[in-house]
Order: C-alpha cells, then sequence, then structure tokens
C-alpha cells in the first residue's frame, strides 16, 4: 500500500484546497504551503488596520450566513469568530450543538444537512473528537467552508495563525527563532498547530517542555526537541508559549498536584530569566495564574497576551474570507 | 500594449487645473489619498505639488469590492492608511483610472468607515468613460474613448517615472 | 447427489504435500479420488458426474475463516445470515466461525443452535458457532461451557473489549480444561486500551487520536499465555497485531503451551500510515501498527508461529462509519477480500504461497477441530476452486456482503473464486 501514500497526500490536501490551490476550508496547519500561511498572515495585517477604525466593519461577507457550530462549549473562541464574522458583515447563527438535536439521538450528518439546507456559507466547528472538521468537510458538506475552531486533540489552526501573527509582529520573521512550548502537550491541539506552523514558517528550533506524562508517544517525529527540565529548555528562547493545564490531568494521574506542576513547570520570574532579555511570553488563554504561569509575568512586560486576542480577530476574518474566495473559485471550477 | 502619452505632462496640467478648482471653491488644507495602486502614484504627485501639510493616505479597496461573489478576496490585499482624521476633513481622492466607477464607489464607501468627511474631490488621471455608476471627476488628466475591452494601465517604471501603457484599440 | 469430475485442475494442499495438476472425483461429500483413479472411476461412473474442465486453475481446500460476524442474530441493518453467507462462499470460503458478539450475545445452547440451524437451511458454509466465555460477554459469571460445546460450539471467546479479571480468566480456562473446551482470547487490556482507536506512535500523534499502546496487548497476551500454561488449557490468540506478540507467542510454543494464534489479513498489508485523513474505513480493531509490526506479522505466517489468517469480518451499514474516526465503528467487510488479499502477500514475495493457503485452509480448519481435512481421497469434499488472474476493482458492487466497508476501496486485485464447493455440492455460483 507504500505507492497510495502519496495519492492519499494529495487527497488529504485537495479536502482543504481548490483546484487553484486557494483554502476552501481551514481543517489543519498540515500540508499546507509557506506561501499560503504566509497569505493569511498577510491578510489579517490589513484586517488589523479595520480593526483600528471608528466603524470596525467591512462588506465583504455581506448576505452570507455564517453558524457557529459549537459541539463543545467555548465561550471565547465562539465569541472571537462571531465578532470575526460579524465585522465582515456576515449573518452570525450561534448554535450550541451539545445541547440541541444531537443529545435527541439525531446524528451528526443530518443535523449538519439540515443547516446546509437553511442556505448556510460557512460553518465554524469546535468539536471533541479528533477529525470531525474533516468528516464534515470531506463527507457531509464539502460546498460550506468548513473552519476547524479545534477539535479534540488534533488542531486549532486558527488558534496557531494568530499566534504566528502575534511572533511575526514582535520578532518580524521567524528564521532563527528558538520557540519552546511548555505544559500538557499531549492533549493539546494548539501546540500541535503552532509546532506545524512555526516548521513549515522557517523557526529554527521548536522546543518543548513538559514531565513524560504530558508528552506524546513518537513526539520527535512533529519535529521538535524535547526538554524534561525547564531551565534548560528555556535557555535563550526568543519566544515561550505556556500552555492551559486542564483540571483533570490530576484526575487521570497524569500528574500529582497542580502545585507540583507550578513548582517544575510553571513560569515564573526566576525561570523566564533563562530565556533571551527580549523574549516574549505568550498563552492561548484562559490563563490558571499559579497553575500554569505566575501573574507577575502573564501582567509583565514580556507577555504578549492580549496582542494575541487582538490579533485573534483579525486571523478570524483573513481566513473566513480566504476560505469563502476559494468556496466561490471550486464552485466555477 | 502601445505606450501612450506623456505621463509628466499630464500630470502638470492636472495640479494646474486642481489648484484653480480648490481656489474657486475655498478649499484651504485638504488631505490627499490615493487608491493603490496606480492612484497612490498620482497622489504622491499631487501631494508634493499641493505642498499638503496633513501626510498622505492609501487606501486599498480589496475589502469593499461588490464582485467578492464573484472573484472573492484580492490575496495582495495591503492594510489600508489614513493617518490623520478623515472627520470634517477636505478630502481629494485621487485614482489613476476612471471607468466604470465602481472603484470609486468602494472607496467613499471605506472613507466613511473611516468617519464623516466635509466633502470629497475627484481626481483621476485618465477618463475611459463606460461609466456604469452616476459618478464624475472633478478633474481629469485626459479624457480617452476605448473599445469596451480596451485597458489601460498605469505603471511605474524602475527610475519612478510613470507610464501609461494600452491594450485594445480606440474607437 | 451428483458426482462431481473436475479435471485439469492445479491441485494445491501443502499441508498434505500436494501440489500437482491432476483430475479430482468428487461423490457422496467426500473427495473420492484424486489423479488416474479419479478417472478411472468416472469413467465407470459414466453419465452420471458432471465434468468441468478447470484448465490449470487452483484447486484448494476450502477456506476455514475462524472470525466473522454474520450480524444475525441482531443487526440486520449491517448483515444477515443469506447475505453474509452468500459472500463468504463467493470468497471461497467453506468453514466459518460465527463470532459470539451478537445481540443477544451468542452465550447459550439456544443461541447456538438457532444460529446453527438458520446457517443449516442456506446450505452454503459450515458455521461453526464460537459462544462468549462469559454470560453476555460481561467478563462475571461463566457461559455453560458443556452445554454449549453439546450444541456444537466450537470455542468459548473472550472479547477483546470486556474487562476481566485474572481470576475469572484463570477459572474460565480451568473449566474450560474440565470440558476439553478451547478458550480464545483477543488478547487487550481493555481499561487500558481506553478511548483509544488507533495504534499510539507518529500518525495518532500528528492527528491527535487517542492512541492504544502496544503494550496493551502485550500484557494481555502474556496473561493468557501464563495462565494456559499452568491450566493447560488449549488456547487460541485470535488476531494479534505486534511484532512483540509473535515473540511472545513464538516463546510459549517453544515452552510447550498448547496454543495456536491468528492475524487478520488487513495487518499483513496495512500500517497505521495508511491512515490519513481520518478515513473511518481505517478504523481497525486491534490498530494497524508500524511498519516493524507488518513485516513480523508476514515472517510469523512463513515460519508457522501464526497458525491462521482471517478475515475479521465486521460487515457495517453505512451510517456506523459516517462519523469522526474515534465515533466509527471499527472493522471492515473482509470475506470476499481474504483470498485476493493473501495472494497479493503471495505475488509481492512477502509470504510463500505454500504458507499463505496452509494458513487459510489446514491449519485453521485443524483449529476448528477438523482433523481429515484438505486434499486427500476420503476428506470432505470442501474446495475452492481459483482464477489467480482474474483481476477486480473494489467498488460496493463488488461486494454481496451487506457491509461495503473497506479500506481498500478502488483498488485493484487479481484472484478471483470461479467455484466452491462445501460436502461435494456446488455452493458457488449458486444453482438455481
Amino acid at each position: 500500500m507504500e505507492a497510495n501514500l502519496d495519492m492519499q497526500m494529495n487527497k488529504a490536501l485537495s479536502v482543504q484546497l481548490n483546484q487553484q490551490g486557494q483554502l476552501k476550508h481551514f481543517l489543519t496547519i498540515d500540508e499546507l504551503p509557506r506561501t499560503l500561511l504566509e497569505e493569511i498572515l498577510d491578510t489579517a495585517d490589513s484586517f488589523i488596520e479595520v480593526g483600528q477604525r471608528s466603524i470596525k466593519k467591512v462588506p465583504l461577507l455581506r448576505g452570507k450566513t455564517v453558524v457557529n457550530l459549537f459541539f463543545e462549549a467555548s465561550t471565547r473562541t465562539r465569541t472571537t469568530f462571531e465578532l470575526a464574522a460579524k465585522r465582515l458583515s456576515a449573518d452570525v447563527i450561534n448554535l450550541d450543538i451539545s445541547t440541541s438535536a444531537t443529545s435527541k439521538g439525531e446524528s451528526l450528518s443530518d443535523t449538519l444537512q439540515n443547516l446546509e439546507a437553511m442556505a448556510s456559507d460557512m460553518f465554524i466547528v469546535r468539536h471533541a473528537q479528533s477529525g470531525a472538521p474533516h468528516f464534515i468537510a470531506s463527507q457531509v458538506c464539502p460546498e460550506v467552508a468548513i473552519i476547524n475552531a479545534g477539535d479534540g486533540r488534533h488542531a486549532h489552526p486558527t488558534q496557531a495563525m494568530l499566534d504566528m501573527l502575534t511572533i511575526r509582529q514582535r520578532k518580524q520573521k521567524f528564521e532563527g527563532l528558538v520557540v519552546a512550548i511548555v505544559g500538557d502537550i499531549l492533549h493539546s491541539r494548539v501546540a500541535r498547530s503552532q509546532i506545524r506552523a512555526l516548521r513549515m514558517l522557517g523557526a529554527a528550533e521548536v522546543r518543548i517542555i513538559a514531565p513524560n506524562t504530558l508528552i506524546p508517544c513518537d513526539a520527535e517525529s512533529l519535529g521538535v526537541s524535547i526538554y524534561r527540565d525547564m531551565r534548560n529548555g528555556l535557555k535563550d528562547v526568543d519566544v515561550i508559549i505556556m500552555l492551559r493545564l486542564q483540571r483533570e490531568r490530576m484526575e487521570g494521574a497524569l500528574l500529582p498536584s497542580e502545585g507540583e506542576f507550578f513548582r517544575v513547570y510553571g513560569l515564573d520570574e526566576e525561570k523566564l530569566a533563562y530565556a533571551k532579555p527580549d523574549a516574549i511570553v505568550m498563552h492561548p488563554g484562559p490563563i490558571n495564574r499559579g497553575v500554569e504561569i505566575a501573574s507577575e509575568v502573564a501582567d509583565g512586560p514580556q507577555s504578549v497576551i492580549l496582542n494575541q486576542v487582538t490579533n485573534g480577530i483579525a486571523v478570524r476574518m483573513a481566513v473566513m474570507s480566504m476560505a469563502m474566495t476559494g468556496q466561490i473559485a471550486a464552485k466555477s471550477e | 500594449m502601445a505606450s501612450l502619452m506623456i505621463v509628466a505632462d499630464l500630470l502638470e496640467a492636472m495640479s494646474k487645473n486642481l489648484k484653480q478648482y480648490l481656489e474657486t471653491n475655498n478649499i484651504e488644507s485638504p488631505a490627499v489619498i490615493g487608491i493603490r495602486s496606480g492612484g497612490v502614484w498620482v497622489a504622491e504627485y499631487l501631494h508634493k505639488k499641493l505642498a499638503c501639510e496633513t501626510p498622505m493616505g492609501e487606501l486599498d479597496i480589496s475589502f469593499y469590492r461588490d464582485d467578492f461573489t464573484r472573484k472573492g478576496l484580492n490575496p495582495m490585499v495591503k492594510p489600508s492608511s489614513l493617518p490623520f482624521e478623515t472627520e470634517g476633513k477636505d478630502i481629494i481622492l485621487v485614482d489613476d483610472v476612471i471607468m466604470s466607477g465602481r472603484t470609486i464607489r468602494a472607496a467613499m464607501n471605506e472613507i466613511f468607515d473611516y468617519g464623516r468627511p466635509a466633502r470629497i474631490i475627484l481626481v483621476s488621471l485618465v477618463d475611459m468613460g463606460n461609466r456604469e455608476l452616476p459618478i464624475q471627476p472633478d478633474c481629469v488628466g485626459q479624457v480617452m474613448a476605448l473599445s469596451e475591452h480596451g485597458q489601460v494601465k498605469l505603471l511605474k517604471n524602475t527610475d519612478g517615472t510613470l507610464e501609461l501603457k494600452q491594450r485594445g484599440a480606440t474607437k | 447427489m451428483n458426482a462431481i469430475f473436475l479435471t485439469n485442475g492445479h491441485l494445491l494442499d501443502p499441508a498434505n504435500h500436494v501440489d500437482q495438476k491432476t483430475d479430482l472425483f468428487l461423490q457422496n461429500g467426500k473427495i473420492a479420488a484424486i489423479g488416474e483413479s479419479a478417472k478411472k472411476m468416472a469413467l465407470s461412473n459414466n453419465a452420471a458426474a458432471t465434468e468441468i474442465n478447470l484448465s490449470g486453475r487452483l484447486v484448494m481446500p476450502g477456506i476455514a475463516d475462524l472470525c466473522v460476524s454474520l450480524r444475525e442474530p441482531g443487526y440486520k441493518q449491517k448483515g444477515t445470515f443469506a447475505s453474509e453467507l452468500s459472500a463468504a462462499v463467493k470468497g471461497g470460503i467453506t468453514a466459518i466461525c460465527s463470532h459470539p458478539l451478537s445481540k443477544p450475545v451468542n452465550d447459550t445452547e439456544a443461541i447456538t443452535r438457532l444460529i446453527r440451524n438458520k446457517c443449516d437451511e442456506f446450505g452454503k458454509s459450515r458455521v461453526l458457532p464460537v459462544a462468549a466465555a462469559t454470560k453476555g460477554a460481561e467478563g462475571l459469571q461463566l457461559s455453560e461451557y458443556q452445554g454449549l460445546k453439546g450444541a456444537g460450539c466450537v470455542a468459548v471467546c473472550h472479547n477483546r473489549r470486556t474487562q476481566i479479571s485474572t481470576q475469572v480468566l484463570r477459572r474460565s480456562m480451568q473449566y474450560a480444561c474440565t470440558h476439553d473446551m478451547l478458550v480464545v482470547i483477543e488478547p487487550e487490556d481493555a481499561a487500558f486500551a481506553g478511548d483509544g482507536c488507533i495504534a499510539d506512535g507518529r500518525i495518532s500523534t500528528r492527528l491527535g487520536l487517542v492512541g492504544i499502546p502496544e503494550v496493551s496487548e502485550s500484557i494481555a497476551l502474556s496473561r493468557a499465555l501464563l495462565l494456559a500454561e499452568e491450566t493447560g488449557v488449549k488456547l487460541h490468540v485470535a488476531q494479534i497485531s505486534s511484532a512483540k506478540s509473535v515473540a511472545l507467542i513464538a516463546q510459549a510454543k517453544a515452552l510447550g503451551v498448547k496454543v495456536t494464534c491468528d492475524v487478520a489479513i488487513h495487518h499483513l498489508l496495512l500500517t497505521d500510515a495508511d491512515i490519513d485523513d481520518f478515513d473511518s474505513m481505517f478504523h481497525l480493531r486491534p490498530p494497524l501498527r508500524t511498519e516493524k509490526d507488518r513485516a513480523a506479522l508476514q515472517a510469523g505466517i512463513e515460519s508457522g508461529t501464526i497458525d491462521a489468517i482471517v478475515s475479521q469480518h465486521l460487515p457495517h451499514d453505512v451510517a456506523a462509519k459516517q462519523a469522526p474516526f474515534a465515533e466509527s465503528a471499527s472493522g471492515s467487510s473482509g470475506l470476499e477480500l481474504l483470498l485476493p488479499l493473501a495472494l497479493k502477500l503471495v505475488s509481492e514475495g512477502r509470504v510463500s504461497r505454500g504458507a499463505i493457503v496452509r494458513a487459510l485452509t489446514t491449519s485453521p480448519a485443524a483449529i476448528m477441530g477438523r482433523s481429515n481435512y484438505g486434499l486427500v481421497e476420503g476428506s470432505d469434499a470442501d474446495l475452492c476452486i481459483v482464477d489467480q488472474d482474474s483481476a477486480f476493482t473494489v467498488t460496493p458492487a463488488y461486494f454481496v456482503s451487506q457491509g461495503k466497508n473497506t479500506p481498500y476501496s478502488g483498488h485493484s486485485f487479481t484472484g478471483l473464486v470461479t467455484h466452491t464447493y462445501v460436502s461435494g455440492v456446488q455452493v458457488y455460483p449458486p444453482q438455481s
């Protein structure tokens, strides 16, 4: 079956891209060419400017219907997507599916096909199962632009791209950068997408720093170097990305306690001093102060956490208008 | 593509007309905004010639185009930059070529999202006719008639000089 | 019953040292004669025998498949006795062990008899039920092994999704020993495997799917082998998937443990690297593993450490696979692809033809308790005849099975069964 591997890679790519190589769904950073990632960042730059006007709205998606399909609750991400869609002048519907149709036994396919029949143009999908947005884009609604807003442990590509935008704003380019990602890599869709984007955009080294219980199997294959010690791992890095630690990790016996985790892997000023003096500190939020990051660091001069939030809206506007463009072109193919 | 008339002469004549227009209408400190990309080059010339104190603005109208549902987003979009308060301002909006009028409509929509200007004066280096919207320039360098599919484009040479190039036949 | 005279076939039965072009005479459900004596018998029998010229096609003992879910009773939307037995004979499969996880679970004499009676009506493949080793396959109380045996069960099975204590497993083996019942175990530590749906490794890490560590199979297998050694039970290990398991089995066999094992055909052909794009057709259990594992499994067939190859036939309705990978049902529809896929291993030079044929026919038949099996005079006339050169492409229309779920959609293979005989009766192609 080896000979079919190439074919399948192309198949994976063709789910996300139209024949001209434009984005038509945004499911994962994997397999996207560097030029396309840069186009997302450049387009987002233009949308940042829109956010600074007195009327922060452009008419691009006027008359389009965007449905926020959150099968897993997330107020923050949903809100930024909603705001991004509204700033593009789209009509936005928020559906909290976790409490709606599927709990009445309706299958995922049926729910989605009903929504598609309501002339939806774009689904923003958050789902607890890895691959759910792929499934929707390839099997259920290929003609609706699907934007992955986080699926299981797999990918959170808009979060990764807003992080890339933040890094580019501060460091101008990715070449030569050493980036450390700290914490629960095993369960983190954000980390997977960030690693892929950093590798693709040319970062010199991506390090992951975590205890063995929070490092996925064969993590080296992601193209990262692995550190168990925070101080060694942070030595001379340009960017530190702290991940959120979920409380249920204690129940699964992955960690003994939040206290011990903070002592070893929490970012405080003492550990931060091992990084380069101009290193920036990032966090996808929401922050657990005193669990993965100390307040003085989160609110300190090296923190760019609030820039990330602003950039989140611009990146989502960029991705949404690009995916809509790709869908329009795909329909005339 | 055939080279057209000397752009420098057109600009010279146009800036004279524009100065006249501003005097006649008592406009004292206007702001200049160029539409990317040709309009910006023309605007740079006018901005200098008029010795404007307000920094020049640049518009990228990609987000305001009315043909998104047919063509999608321009992948080369760059941020617009209006480094001054548009509210209550007299604005000189500059483009290289006016034809259907749709670009100007998009540009005016965009300007209004920054604030409500006192007035907008429209300047275009070339007027090709074939209007699809009721929009007319206040000041023009040259009026030309082209066949329906003809196109004229302003290009910037490596030495910085501007040149008008034409594709399609004159009527 | 008409006698059948099969001429010019290439008889292949490595276990009985048969590999020659010759004739075959079937009478009264048995292979009555082979070679010259077959010709003589045909002449003396004159008009009564149906003569079929096989023009050099391969004649093998009928395939014996140790792991097939017929889906009835309970899951008619996925498959019926009629549809799946038709698929079996099309695939050259003459004997089937039916998997106990129907609805209700086959854990009683009554259900065993129901399956046998219903299947006998169709007169296609022989169906030898395997029952759940514990009531309701819950891992708590023993099923009635003595009664099940009387009803025709050939084995009792510990399912991979059932959590079972070492205590209960040991008692199950002790009790099975008492009644000379074969115990089948599908080795997986159910609690440890948890929500896993793919092998733990590079691919699970990239796709963010929850991985099942290889050691989950090694632990369950080691425990079963230690208990088999201690209790002296006859143990059959179903669908091993790792190089480690091959080594553990080899070690146990060397120690004299009465153990046999099988591998699903897809583990001999695919690896987890073939899972791309979250294609739920590759959702299989045990999960597809690495190249190293695949190579060790192929070597295990060649050496005989692995006794049998099974289809692990699990037909599904379309909706069952229409879901995100982890939520989709696992398994593939395998009866009609078992032989072509096995022949692909031969044509690619991965496993010898002799080892493949043995692992498809005589070895699994022996595990089912049929010792005088194969292309020898006097044994049951269960045969499958193959045109090795005929090619086909896998499409939904290819399947007679109700389950069209396969990871091989769009792939082309060679080797189609032209005739299947059970007890000397042609069951495929169906006779009107």
